[in-house]
């Protein structure tokens, strides 16, 4: 084995190189192939494809040119310094072109290659040697056996899947890189941005927990979100967790049960633990929120990244109809969320202007009574009582639900009730479009957050004004008032955890 | 610690009631008052300086499992039952005592558990629960990491289902919180400045009609523990 460079990396920082890895001026991809099959091809198609700034250089000895770009024969030939190296050749050529790294001075390398610790004794022997290489270049190193890294704002997608979402403010670790695409990819369908993506892979050197503490200093950053399926550094990735969750929410997916504790006890306690989520406790203990699928990890890191956070649970339901409100109720309950009744100065002003069979109390159910108008002041009314400090509201987007109900054959076919349907699905959308600005004017000036739930609305579309103009905000329309009771609990969970470690009662602050 | 490496020089796998005790005390843990006699005479003596009604229990490092030994005799009320249950306990334990416990018989219907372990994934962590039978039966207890915070402490109070056991009821004083947060962080300093204890059961921890609570059993076990 040939001696590694000396260091040119070693005294940095980890932040300061995986500041390198998201920021790099110049990318190598090293196995860059012309072959579309392959995944050289599909690294360097996406690097290109994303837009990236900087020079893309791929290292290919037989390739003169691919995808339009120069082709090099080696990392040493490349004209200007290279900061991110992304390694994609058989795992027998890694070691080698992570020595070429060091001698160019490369910052940080991604690498692909799977065969490695994942596999069995000997690829782990294998992923050890590696591992010592990579410390002694002083690079910072992704994987191996991973997906890829993205930077929305540095427009680097050096990944495998073609997924190029907008530049947002959440960034994702995943030891999965299909659960991370997962996500991007529906962030893609609702137009949620994200700042960055790691496919963490095996973490043979950088660690889930260092990338939790990057994001936790990364101005880009303001929510993070983690799929985990094991942390042997248990205690540094939860001395991570407590300095990162002060200051921004981390959300965590947990895949795999635990292991129980096989171990010899010779105590109760030892045998109890055997049994219990310890990794839950510690994790709420850090002050992380613990989400239990996809779907609740994508809908509450929209939630966190999107609304303010509730100053204590008491939250008051607004609905177009009773059955969704009960169970809005429900779910809120089982959240730990509180539901005060109405005061009776908003009883008294719903009565002006409600029909009298309204339900006179929390949840404020309008029985399908009065129109857009008087549903926007009864929300307003909700939203600005000092009894109540988040609102769920059900039922948005008219529009949405006549487009659906008018596909019926009698609105086609006669240019008379064709008028009337089109005169119908304006009048819709404009008031749509009123209420939905509405909404987000009253969450800014009250700085509570509102959360508004819909069948028809939540489904992204062209016509779809509603999430449209949520949109702009980075918000979401939830699909059942059950993502919108938990996203609120989770939101009210973390407020109360931030009061906790300033020493704060419920309220204050 | 004395005692510790006393014991691990010993190769015991386990440290005494006596000295389990005594190590919780050295942390502010609150434990019982007792005393480790060698004859029925001295435990008379003592007895009388507790006060009756006493405990006896026979005392060792390899006694981890008193109950099923026929080691322990409750609520002795007089001398005269003290010397029986003396005699009693040296001829069940099969074994060599360091002594006979002589200790205050502490009244409380309410039985709390606390404990350490170190888990290979994050270390020390400390445990609060149900204590006495229902340990077992309704394994209602929550983890922390240690170290513990007080607000850590506190939640973990608030955790299990059971937590009504610490409010005021039937004429009992709601529990000292305080207190019991701190023997909580004690725990978990315990695990983090000593490696070689490797776990810690104290059950029953007995709330008090006051709600002050008292460790009246305690087992550590070492490191160098056998695997069972």
């Amino acid at each position: 084995m040939e001696a590694p460079a000396p260091l040119k990396h070693g005294r940095v920082s980890v932040n300061q190189k995986l500041q390198q890895l998201f920021h790099p001026e110049a990318v190598a991809v090293i196995g860059a192939s012309a072959t579309p099959s392959k995944w050289g091809f599909g690294i360097l198609h996406n690097l290109i494809q994303g837009q990236f700034p900087g020079p893309i250089y791929p290292i290919n000895l037989k390739e003169k040119e691919i995808l339009g770009r120069k082709a090099y024969p080696s990392l040493a030939e490349t004209p200007g310094p290279v900061d991110l190296a992304v390694i994609v050749v058989p795992p027998e050529k890694v070691i080698p072109a992570v020595l070429d790294c060091g001698r160019k001075g490369v910052a940080a390398a991604v690498i692909i290659t799977a065969g490695f610790g994942e596999v069995g004794a000997e690829e782990m022997r294998r992923q050890e040697e590696l591992s010592r290489v990579i410390r002694q270049t002083g690079m910072a190193a992704i994987g191996p056996n991973c997906q890829g890294v993205m930077s929305a704002q540095s427009r680097l997608f050096a990944q495998f899947l073609w997924l190029f979402p907008p530049a947002g403010k959440i960034s994702i670790v995943s030891q999965s890189g299909n659960v991370g695409g997962s996500l991007m990819g529906r962030g893609m369908a609702f137009g949620i941005g994200f700042s960055k993506f790691v496919s963490s892979g095996n973490e043979a050197v950088t660690k889930c927990h260092e990338l939790l503490e990057y994001f936790g200093e990364d101005p880009e950053t303001e929510v993070v979100m983690a799929y985990l399926e094991g942390v042997p550094e248990g205690r540094a990735f939860f001395r991570a967790l407590k300095r990162v969750t002060p200051r921004k929410p981390v959300l965590i997916l947990k895949g795999g049960v635990t292991e129980a504790g096989s171990r010899a006890c010779a105590s109760h306690t030892g045998i109890l633990a055997g049994e219990s989520d310890l990794f839950a406790s510690a994790c709420r203990q850090a002050g992380a929120v613990l989400v239990d699928t996809l779907d609740d990890l994508f809908y509450s890191a929209v939630t966190f990244a999107s609304q303010p956070l509730p100053r204590t649970n008491r939250v008051g339901i607004v609905t177009w109809g009773g059955g969704w409100g009960v169970l809005a109720a429900d779910a809120c309950v089982r959240e730990g969320l509180c539901l005060p009744a109405l005061p009776a100065e908003v009883i008294a002003e719903l009565n002006e202007f409600l029909p009298s069979r309204w339900s006179h109390n929390n949840p404020v159910d309008l029985a399908a009574g009065g129109g857009p108008g008087v549903l926007s002041r009864t929300l307003e009314l909700m939203v600005k009582s000092p009894a109540f400090d988040g609102v769920v509201q059900l039922g948005i987007g008219i529009s949405s639900f006549l487009r659906f109900m008018t596909q019926s054959s009698f609105f086609f076919g006669h240019a008379d009730r064709a008028k009337v349907r089109e005169t119908l699905l304006s009048m819709a959308v404009e008031s749509d479009k009123k209420f939905s600005e509405k909404v987000m004017r009253l969450s800014r000036e009250t700085g509570k957050p509102i959360l508004s739930a819909s069948d028809t609305a939540s489904t992204p579309s062209e016509d779809n004004v509603v999430m449209q103009t949520f949109r702009q905000e980075g918000k979401i329309i939830y699909p059942t008032p059950f993502h919108a009771a938990r996203c609120l609990g989770h939101l009210a969970r973390y407020a109360r955890f931030r009061q906790k470690i300033k020493g704060e009662k419920p309220g204050q602050g | 610690m004395e005692l510790l490496e006393k014991a691990l020089k010993k190769k015991q796998s386990t440290l005494s009631e006596y000295d389990s005790k005594q190590l919780l005390q050295s942390y502010g843990v609150p434990v019982t008052r007792e005393y480790l006699v060698r004859s029925a005479k001295e435990a008379v003596a003592k007895a009388a300086e507790l006060g009756y009604p006493v405990v006896l229990k026979g005392c060792a490092a390899a006694l981890a499992h008193k109950t099923e030994s026929d080691v322990v005799r409750l609520a002795l009320a007089d001398a005269k039952a003290v010397r029986r249950a003396f005699k009693e306990i040296k001829a069940n334990a099969g074994m060599k005592l360091d002594g006979v416990l002589v200790q205050e018989m502490v009244k409380g219907q309410r039985e709390l558990v606390v404990g350490l372990i170190r888990d290979a994934q994050f270390g020390p962590c400390v445990m609060f629960g149900l204590g006495g039978i229902y340990t077992e039966i309704l394994r209602d207890v929550s983890f922390r990491v240690a170290p513990l915070e007080k607000r850590d402490a506190l939640e973990m109070m608030d955790e299990i289902k059971g937590k009504k056991i610490l409010d005021a009821f039937r004429g009992m004083e709601p529990a000292d919180k305080e207190t019991l947060a701190q023997a909580l962080i004690a725990l978990g300093e315990i695990g983090l400045q000593h490696p070689q204890v490797k776990e810690i059961d104290v059950n029953p921890l007995i709330l008090k009609k006051s709600g002050e609570p008292v460790a009246v059993d305690a087992l550590v076990v070492l490191e160098n523990a056998k695997k069972k």
